[in-house]
């Protein structure tokens, strides 16, 4: 969905690699997740194309990861880090230079709220190679070298309902790691199967996941804390991480510091809480041995 | 009327319940909003009995579970032809697809909202007291909502989060807590539309799945009971709805259709793929709506030159079926198609023939049931007409009482509504247009 004329005029009045303003993308806080949406998403993963997300990771043809019958150019990694409805994107560009051997993605289901984080990749990637004098590669990429300067090649937004369409862009046990900061609470008991975290949906997130891999909660709303960690605690695909390991990790940091609602409730003054949840292993069939 | 479902017993005794003919149960508001199909209350003044909208037989042949618009699962115990009602369940949600497990114990409903359970085929005064049946304080009932009662008794961790949430302040009270011993096994946010049982043999074990499919073009394949939680994999190439689901007998291939005008055969095991996208033949394909694939039913059947396992399909509105063979499912044989005089509604196997419920609005009061019987001949299908079998006479000549019909604009709800699954790709601009059901709070500050 396009925004208002004015709006849209203004966003592409900007010079290039200037970055988008916020003012111009605002939309209405919610959507339904469950209407049907004008969405687009792959009929299956195999069918994604990642080239236009990552285009310094496509694959020569000798390289590639996937092997299907599909037209579109490969890409060299695959997608192992989500973030899950990434609003404004603030994780994202805090994780990129962070994890720059992993590609990282935002799903967002609101329009105007994707093209920001879109456009806004798009401004920093420019500016990135404008300032790269050493080396002129358009497509360089700071993969393998975390001290060098970020240059936003692995980081990509996309519009998706991941409450319905998740495994049509993550193959199993794909992710490492899975992001949801500061998701919508929906108070309303009747709304609750909107929350962003229920038993049933958490086989989804278990199913895109590695076994090892995490899920990070954090949110300002005690109640929905309680109701994110209670349904993930009462999923046996998880275990809750440990505050020492928790408080370890940078991603926590990040997650605190870095996503533009952790920033709101920090001016505000008010109490984050997070929750970490590892994937375990699946068990072996009922009456079948280990391994 | 006819029923829209219909099964049989094994053998000679064979077996119809008609619909409306079951107990009224209470018809307990839902709340159906924020959904996007239409509503489809049947708002039945207390007068007039539900209609039955699905039946399934216990693998024993000694259950028959009947499943009512007014949401409730009745189990009948059949004897020499004699239903007894035994239980009556209502379920939160209206039940789509129903399943008794193999080892006859266990139900599986699947409902719209896109959540299957799992209850005893025979409930027992424990299990419901222990679910917060009558003899309960009734605030124990709020507590006790189906997303706490799910997967939590099997480890101690779980069991370590459900005593923390028993403790915590209800916050989520539910309106609709079931008051009889169930299980939520697995859910979609997407809308259900089938769900079934399969079992498949690995080793010397045997693996029991849920496969269930989705108004979001999803394939989904979890384990079965008790490790439900897990999704092992998704069958996806689908691009409209997926509406009926079909296991192939019991081996590893399975049909599914929908809005697209092809069926997808998979190998859903042990690595999901698709094997083959059947293109729909002209014939099947209905002229004046939309395609939408109303029924797949598969049988085994001697053809004469061996038994062989055979799917039928059925497209909403099509006055035809078409029938694959082994060679359709496996290789790229064409399969055939047959022409009826009405509608098909409902198809069951029974032994080498195909019995086949058809609108009886449409023909002769005599014609509501036909049988077709299968054979092969130079290794082509063929399905000819039964001249009718005894049973079936029986069955034609009964006429249903006008007093519990039905006017035929409900019947057209209640026999025709797959085609309503199909999306309306520009939903989200009018949505937009009416500031959607939040309002159009737009956020504030960033
Ligand atoms: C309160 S914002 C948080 C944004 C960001 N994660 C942060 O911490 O600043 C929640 C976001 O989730 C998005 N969202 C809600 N449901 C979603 C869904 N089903 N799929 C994708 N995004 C969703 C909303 O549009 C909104 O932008």
């Amino acid at each position: 969905m396009a925004g208002p004329p004015k709006k849209r005029q203004r966003r592409e009045d900007k010079q290039e690699g200037e970055l988008p303003q916020k003012k111009y993308y605002r939309q209405r806080a919610h959507a339904n997740p469950f209407s049907d949406h004008d969405l687009t998403y792959p009929s299956s993963p195999s069918e994604m194309d990642w080239s236009k997300h990552y285009p310094s990771f496509i694959a020569t043809s000798d390289e590639s990861t996937t092997t299907t019958e599909t037209s579109h150019p490969k890409t060299t990694k695959q997608v192992t880090i989500a973030d899950i409805g990434c609003g404004f994107g603030g994780l994202l560009f805090a994780l990129a230079p962070r994890f720059p051997q992993d590609l990282i993605l935002g799903l967002e289901i609101r329009t105007s709220v994707t093209e920001f984080v879109q456009d806004k990749i798009a401004a920093l990637r420019k500016q990135a190679q404008l300032t790269s004098t050493t080396d002129s590669t358009p497509t360089l990429t700071n993969e393998g070298d975390a001290t060098a300067p970020p240059s936003y090649q692995n980081i990509s937004c996309l519009r998706a309902n991941t409450m319905k369409f998740l495994p049509n862009f993550f193959p199993r046990s794909s992710l490492r790691k899975i992001f949801l900061c500061f998701p919508d609470p929906h108070f309303k008991a009747r709304k609750h199967k909107a929350r962003i975290v229920s038993t049933t949906l958490n086989s989804e997130y278990a199913y895109v996941l590695r076994p090892g891999g995490k899920i990070y909660t954090i949110t300002d709303v005690e109640d929905l804390h309680n109701w994110m960690v209670e349904h993930l605690a009462a999923h046996e695909s998880f275990e809750r991480v440990g505050e020492e390991e928790v408080e370890g990790d940078v991603c926590v940091e990040v997650m605190r510091k870095e996503t533009e609602e952790g920033k709101k409730v920090e001016r505000n003054g008010g109490r984050k809480f997070v929750a970490v949840f590892r994937r375990l292993e699946d068990p072996p069939w009922p009456g079948e041995k280990e391994g | 009327m006819w029923p829209q479902n219909f099964v049989i017993g094994s053998g000679k005794q064979g077996y119809s319940l008609r619909a409306p003919t079951q107990p009224n149960g209470k018809d307990e508001d839902n709340e159906d909003s924020g959904r996007p199909a239409k509503k489809q209350k049947t708002n039945n003044a207390p007068s007039k009995p539900a209609n039955v909208i699905k039946l399934a037989v216990s693998p024993g042949k000694r259950h028959v579970v009947a499943v009512t618009d007014d949401k409730s699962i009745h189990v009948f115990e059949q004897y020499h032809g004699k239903l007894t009602q035994l239980s009556q369940r209502a379920m939160p949600k209206r039940p789509c697809a129903i399943q008794i497990t193999p080892d006859d114990t266990t139900i599986l409903v699947g409902d719209k909202f896109g959540d299957v359970y799992s209850l005893p085929l025979l409930p027992t005064e424990e299990g419901d007291v222990a679910a917060g049946a009558p003899k309960e304080t009734p605030q124990t009932e709020t507590q006790f909502k189906p997303s706490a009662t799910n997967l939590t008794v099997h480890s101690k961790r779980n069991r370590d989060a459900l005593a923390a949430q028993m403790q915590q302040k209800n916050f989520t009270p539910r309106k609709e807590a079931l008051k009889f011993e169930h299980k939520l096994l697995l859910g979609h946010v997407s809308m259900l539309t089938d769900m079934k049982y399969a079992k498949c043999e690995k080793d010397v074990q045997s693996r029991g799945y849920i496969i269930t499919a989705d108004r979001d073009e999803h394939i989904r394949i979890s384990r079965g009971p008790p490790q439900a939680y897990i999704i092992e994999g998704f069958c996806l190439g689908h691009t409209e709805f997926v509406s009926k689901i079909c296991q192939v007998g019991d081996s590893n291939l399975l049909v599914s259709g929908g809005g697209d005008p092809w069926l997808g055969v998979w190998e859903w095991w042990p690595e999901p793929k698709l094997r083959r996208k059947f293109n729909l033949p002209d014939k099947t394909k209905p002229a004046g709506q939309p395609l939408a694939i109303s029924g797949i039913w598969s049988g085994r059947v001697n053809t004469g030159s061996g038994e062989e396992d055979i799917v039928v399909i059925a497209c909403e509105k099509v006055k035809a079926l078409l029938l694959l063979d082994q060679a359709a499912l496996e290789q790229d044989g064409p399969g055939i198609c047959v022409d009826l005089a009405q509608n098909p509604i409902d198809v069951a196997f029974d032994g080498d023939a195909l019995l086949i419920s058809t609108d009886s609005r449409q023909a002769s009061e005599h014609q509501r049931l036909q049988s077709l019987r299968l054979s092969k001949k130079d290794s082509e299908l063929r399905a000819e007409v039964n001249a009718s079998p005894p049973a079936l006479k029986m069955l034609n000549d009964y006429t249903s009482d006008p007093e519990n019909g039905l006017a035929d604009k409900e019947l057209d709800t209640l026999l025709y509504g797959v085609v309503d699954l199909r999306k309306r790709r520009d939903q989200e601009t009018q949505e937009a247009e009416q500031g959607g059901e939040n309002g159009a709070a737009a956020d504030t500050d960033d």
